[in-house]
Parts: C-alpha cells; structure tokens; sequence
C-alpha cells in the first residue's frame, strides 16, 4: 500500500511537449504516497513531497538531538506500535514534566484539519513542530531558547550534512529551523493508514471481519449510537481535510466528560479550544481525532481519563461521564456546552462487545509495522 | 536632536526618507524634509532600583513579596515624536541585526546570569532610527508586535522575531512582553499577547484581543531622557505569591483574574484587549 514511485507526472510531460522542452530532467521526480482511493492530502505549496525531504524527516523525527537533553526524539512519544501515541495518560517530557494532554496518535495526521487535541487555527505540521520543540508550557523537547545549538549540532552530523543537501539541493547551507520543520511535515504526511481488516472488508473480502466485528459495524453506523457522526467518513473524523475538500467550519465537540461545579467547566489546563478562543461557548471543545488504529493508543480522551475502549463506549452510552467525588466531581452528561449528538444510547454488554471489536477491525498491521515508518537509528543498531 | 522646526512639507516625508537612505542623506533633495538620526534609551527599574539578573528585589506586588528576575524583553514598534501642538512623526527604525528587523525592536533586560538562565548574555535598552527633523516634545510607541509581522512563519523571521523564548506558538504569534521573576511561591510569569486568533497557519486573519499597550509619553526629550520600565508597577495590581487560572502568573488570557493587574498597569483592557488609560508601567525620566 506504501509506495514510493520515481516517475514523472503526466501533466508535467505534457508542459514539456508543449514547451518545446528537451530537457527531460528538468521534471522533478514525482513523489507518490497516497494508497488507492484515499485523497490527497493537503501539502504546502512551499513544501512539496519528496522521497529526500520525507527520508530526512524520518531521521529527524527520531533524532533525540531535537531535545535538549538529548533524551527524547518525536518518537518518544509518538511510538509506531502504539498508533504514534505513547501509551500513557498524559504524555512526560524530556524534563520529567507532564502534559496536561495524552499524546496525540499521528495516523493519518496529514489529513488532520486542525492539529492537537484542540487548536482552532493550528493547520500546518511545520508550524506544529515548533510547539513539542521549544514549548516552554509544559517542557517537552526543551530547546527553548537554544535553537541555534539545535542546528549546530545536526551540522556536526555528517548524516545530517548529507540528508539536508539531498532534501534541499537548491541551497548553499541547507541546515536550518525551517528546513528542519519541512522535513519533519513531510515524514509525518506519509504515515498513512488504508489497510485495516474493514478497510479489507470494504474492499470486497468478507472474510476480513468476524461476525462480532460485522455487529459492531452495524451499530458503529447506526443512528442509535452516533459514533459515525463525529467519527465519519473514510478517517473516522469529522476534523478532516484533503486536496480540494471543501474547507469547512473547523469541527471541535464537548463530549461531557466532566463538569465542574455544575458550571459546565472542564479542568484546569484542558479546557479545550476555549483556552485558546476565550469563548466559554467552546469550554471543553476538543477534536474528534480518527479511529484507525484507536485500539492501539490506549488510554483514551484528551487527558487520557477513560483507560479502555469499553471506558469509551460507557461513557458515551450514558451521554457523559459523572464523577461522583474529588476534585473533578460532576454529572457531564448535564454540561450545558456539550454536543448535540452525545445523548447517550442502551446497549448490551453484547452489544459493547461488538463495537469494541469493531474499533479493533480499524486497526492497520501494516502500518505499525510498515519499515519505513519505523526508527531508522533502531534498525542500524546504533540507537543516538 | 536638533530643535528645528520643519514647516508644512510633511506629505513628503515618506518619499524623502526613503531618497535620502538612497544618498546617504550628506544633503537634503530639494523640497524634502531633513532628517536626522535618533536613539530612544530604555531602561528597567524597580522603583527606584535597577531591575538586574541575580538581584533580589523586595516588597513587591499586593501581598508583597521578593522578586528575582529571571527574564524581562518586550517588542516594540510604531514609534512616533509628538510636537508641541500634538501632531506627530514617525521614526524610522533602523536595521539592527539581532534586535531590529521590519520595523519591529527588542528591548531585553536579561543577561543571563542569576535565574536568567533561559536567556542570554546579550541585553538591549535602546530604539535608533530616524525621524524628520523637528522640535518635538513627546514620545509615542506600541508595546509587541504588529499584526502584519506577529502572525508570519517564525522559522523563516529575521531576529529579533526568530527567537524560539518569544514565540508563542499557541496563538501562532510572538510573546510581546516576557517578565518572569522567581517567586517564595516558585515562579510567577506575565506574558502578553495577541489572543483569539482566527484563520489558519500562514494566514491568521484577525485576533479578537490584539493586546498591545500603546505608550505616551507627553513630555520626553530623548536627549536627556529615558523610557524606564518599572516592574514594581508591573506588579503593582499582582499577588504573585499565588495562582488563579489557568498558567503561572497572567499568559494574557482573558479569564485569568491574575491578568487584570498587568492589563491595567499596561493600560490594556482584559476584555477586549484594547487600549484604555491607566498606564503607568512605562515613565520618562
């Protein structure tokens, strides 16, 4: 489903007859990524997609060299086994300071229409990078205040001296923030995730998914449960963006899953995009992130909270999560800014079973496995 | 500066500075106006005090409590002398690598040493540019980061913007005024920006709190004067032994009750980020 093609765009071919043009290497290696039957996603025009940017954005996503310390790379907490998330509740930075927010699987982030758990304007993984980089509120990688050690030391590389001139072979001193950002953008837009056993299933072998899993389909799309409504289409989200998509009101919902002094409030720290907007409207607005590999980045919510997926389905069964004590104490089903479609459903334990097995039919072996997402400096054996 | 007082040919004033770059401005092109170089000094103060990495500065805020630095740079821009019958003139500023680019200055009063540890050794406490010749007798600024600079890629901006300490990728824009001091409580932190933004990475098309405290200094001669910062009023309306909101301090957020201290000695209203009076953060002296 992976592929990278080195042929040259048909339009482009054309250009060239048209233009008179003879000089054939004057069209740039097409860098094809994107399986069948998935859009493109959107790409900068100022970044385009090549297999030299995406191979160094590889490396760069796993160079610990990015944290200050030297002990965290992106994929400290963006593991591929776990879907790119972590596997903890709230993610640790390289300082030992903990995120208000789980970390964030990155399948199919390309297609993410906002990035983060909950940002209103945040569109660009390049721009994104620079947060988990230099963050300062929490520490993640650290390097606030370093930058320019930051590319000192990637120039130090030899590796580096050679990937950054192949990505970027237009530039004299190709090893800058910038580039560094692209590259990263660039790697994170092929970790795309099309082969789930549903994906299979859709496609035509009905073997692909059990019986339980074919139920738990049923009632995935069924207007009883309305997951499919903020976990629709072919990303399982209702936040998604591609190529030519028409841009639409970006989607953000409060679920219900606290409710503070009866106020409506979520946490300290995790209020959602109203942290950012100031609009008590949107008090615990977060982004309904896709489902495709869900089963892998335990536990769930924006702070980690609901520790499983049947945690999932009992929460949104009784249309918000109470808490009966403590300080987040409150009914969320009752929180005033909670989104229409959480209104909470029955189900039988049967029932949750097969919704359970459902959301694991999402999930995409060869993806987290796929060689050329993994750890480069793993696979050498010579971990930096 | 010379007090010279130029007559109605202020119209040509764009023109005529930029002609006058071009010739290295050895004598005026006739019908321009002359122009001369100026420098705005600043300075940081507690009070009556130097505010300094490594200092312990006592009695400040509401409870009171001590105070060590640990960070102080602010953006500035739009600076303007004002004239006796109120009109005014633009500076031009210079480009000074490393703290003035596209119109925009850095004043950092952090050297590093002490708790200022997440700075560096390099401090700024001066504007240059140039301003038509006249006989002014006021000064007229904008703390932070105009729009048309604030919200561009950070990565690609020259310095003094492309500092990762006063990025604020959170509002994809910069932190306009960074004070950080170390509290008996911890730390206690004002970060003042641009809030509410809306549109997308790289084309942010408004902020519904632009939050940029204009300065006016009716009486300043910028040959003998200079703009103090005082942090003791700063602080004036802060407890900073304790936290309300949600970050340390004020992160300009408008329910952040520990915002309203700042805002209002900043002469910034919380709600709405706009401009009000009760500035008194900023004096000549």
């Amino acid at each position: 489903m992976f592929s990278v093609r080195s042929s040259r765009r048909l339009v482009f071919g054309f250009g060239l007859l048209l233009l008179g043009c003879d000089e054939e290497q004057a069209a740039p290696a097409e860098f094809s990524w994107v399986p069948d039957g998935f859009p493109a996603p959107v790409v900068p025009e100022d970044n385009p997609m090549t297999a030299e940017k995406v191979d160094l954005g590889r490396h760069l996503f796993y160079e610990k060299e990015l944290s200050y310390n030297g002990t965290q790379s992106c994929g400290s907490c963006h593991q591929q086994a776990l879907g790119f998330a972590d596997g903890l509740p709230q993610a640790k930075g390289s300082t030992g300071e903990t995120h208000p927010r789980n970390a964030m699987g990155l399948t199919n982030v390309a297609y993410a229409q906002r990035l983060t758990w909950g940002h209103p304007t945040l569109t660009l993984l390049e721009q994104q990078a620079l947060g988990p980089i230099f963050g300062e509120n929490p520490v993640e990688m650290g390097m606030r205040s370093h930058e320019a050690e930051l590319t000192a030391r990637l120039e130090a590389l030899p590796l580096y001296v050679e990937k950054f001139a192949a990505a970027f072979p237009d530039q004299a001193e190709p090893i800058t923030l910038d580039n560094a950002l692209k590259a990263i953008a660039s790697f994170e837009r092929t970790l795309i995730s099309a082969n789930s056993r549903y994906d299979r299933f859709v496609a035509g072998d009905e073997a692909a998914m059990n019986a339980s899993e074919k139920r738990g389909m049923e009632l995935y799309f069924d207007e009883v449960t309305e997951c499919f409504h903020c976990h629709g289409g072919f990303n399982f989200s209702d936040a998604t963006d591609f190529a030519g998509s028409v841009s639409a009101t970006p989607a953000f919902h409060n679920t219900g899953l606290y409710n503070l002094n009866g106020s409506g409030d979520y946490p300290t720290r995790n209020g959602g995009i109203f942290e950012i907007t100031g609009n008590r409207e949107q008090m615990g607005q977060f982004r309904a992130p896709t489902l495709r590999n869900i089963a892998e980045s335990k536990p769930y919510m924006h702070d980690g909270s609901v520790p499983d997926l049947g945690g999932v389905i009992d929460h949104y069964a009784a249309g918000g999560r109470t808490i009966e004590s403590g300080p987040y104490a409150g009914a969320g089903y009752l929180n005033p800014y909670k989104d229409g479609f959480v209104r909470g459903f029955a189900i039988s334990d049967q029932g949750k079973a097969d919704l359970v097995a459902f959301l694991k039919a999402l999930s995409d072996e060869s993806f987290l496995t796929n060689p050329a997402f993994s750890d480069p400096f793993a696979a050498e054996g010579s971990a930096q | 500066m010379r007090q010279r007082i130029i007559g109605p040919r202020l119209a040509l004033f764009a023109v005529a500075a930029s002609a006058c770059f071009a010739v290295g401005c050895e004598e005026d092109a006739p019908g321009s106006v002359a122009t001369e170089a100026v420098t705005i000094r600043f300075a940081a103060v507690v009070g009556d005090l130097p505010w300094r990495c490594g200092q312990l500065y006592q009695q400040l805020g509401v409870t009171p409590a001590a105070v060590q630095p640990q960070d102080l740079r602010f953006f500035a821009h739009g600076f303007e002398l004002v004239r006796g019958d109120g009109s005014v003139e633009p500076v031009v500023l210079d480009d000074v690598t490393g703290w003035q680019a596209n119109q925009v200055a850095l004043l950092d009063f952090e050297d590093g040493a002490g708790k200022c540890n997440f700075g560096n050794p390099d401090t700024r406490g001066e504007v240059s540019g140039t301003v038509a010749q006249g006989d002014y007798v006021g000064l007229r600024f904008s703390v932070g980061v105009p729009f048309s600079e604030n919200h561009k890629n950070a990565a690609l901006a020259p310095v003094p913007l492309a500092q990762s300490s006063l990025s604020w990728n959170w509002q994809q824009g910069y932190i306009f005024l960074r004070f950080e001091g170390g509290t008996p409580a911890g730390r206690y932190e004002i970060h003042i920006g641009s809030t509410g933004c809306v549109g997308t990475t790289g084309n942010i098309t408004s902020c519904a709190r632009p939050d940029r405290p204009v300065i006016s200094l009716p009486v300043f001669d910028a040959t003998s004067q200079t703009v103090l910062f005082d942090v003791k009023q700063l602080l004036a309306g802060s407890d900073i032994t304790s936290n309300a909101g949600d970050s340390i301090g004020c992160a300009s957020a408008v329910t952040d009750p520990d915002c309203e201290g700042p805002f209002g000695h900043l002469g910034l209203d919380l709600a709405t980020g706009a401009v009000v009076e009760g500035q008194d953060v900023f004096r000549a002296e």
